[in-house]
């Protein structure tokens, strides 16, 4: 499943870290992510989508396999 | 009147202080404390390691400061079910090495019942039990 965070995240000049505070998860699980290695929770992806105020069917969408490089 | 709390890099290496020191206890006093004396050594390594370990900003630095989000808390969830499965073989084998040399059976045959009473306790646990709730219906 292909997501806009790492795209969302550079737009708005966070760092990982910042991301990772923001959303009360670890700098590696932001990383792991971002790299389409680790799905979040319902719930994590509903925050991630509310911190960068985008639809979540547009932070992440599941017609597309490959992560976002 | 304000609490202190240990911090969370502390809690790991002083329980484990704590069991080394109680286990060093009890072994020093059966066995005489000159026996205890040579693995001194292996706890205090352990207690440094882990407060090294676990001032580190990494998944295994998360686990140990018990400081865990989702993505770490299945990642825990995955070792376990590792440690698991092997301790369960580990049991298996001893039980059939312990039945082929005519050994001391019980403690193996216990530790086997303790598996399958596990696995058997996780399922009725964390299964999902269908019927009581169920909305199947269409329409």
């Amino acid at each position: 499943m292909r997501n806009r965070v790492r795209e969302q995240r550079g737009r708005r000049g966070l760092t990982q870290a910042d991301v990772a505070l923001a959303l009360g998860v670890s700098r590696q699980t932001v990383i792991s992510i971002e790299s389409g290695r680790y799905l979040p929770s319902l719930p994590l992806a509903f925050r991630i989508a509310g911190l960068f105020e985008v639809p979540i069917e547009e932070m992440f969408d599941p017609t597309d396999e490959e992560p976002s490089k | 009147m304000r609490t202190r709390s240990m911090s969370p890099q502390l809690r790991a290496p002083a329980l484990l202080a704590i069991a080394s020191l109680i286990a060093l206890a009890v072994g020093g006093s059966t066995h005489g404390w000159s026996s205890v004396a040579d693995v001194i050594p292996i706890p205090v390594v352990a207690i440094v390691a882990l407060f090294i370990l676990g001032g580190r900003d990494t998944d295994p630095g998360a686990a140990i400061r018990r400081q865990l989000d989702e993505r770490q808390a299945m990642q825990r969830l995955k070792v376990q079910a590792v440690v698991g499965r092997v301790l369960s073989l580990a049991v298996a084998i001893g039980y059939i090495v312990a039945s082929a040399t005519s050994a001391t059976l019980w403690p193996w045959a216990l530790l086997l019942g303790l598996v399958g009473l596990s696995f058997l306790s996780g399922w009725f646990a964390y299964g999902e039990r269908g019927g009581s709730h169920g909305q199947d219906t269409a329409g």
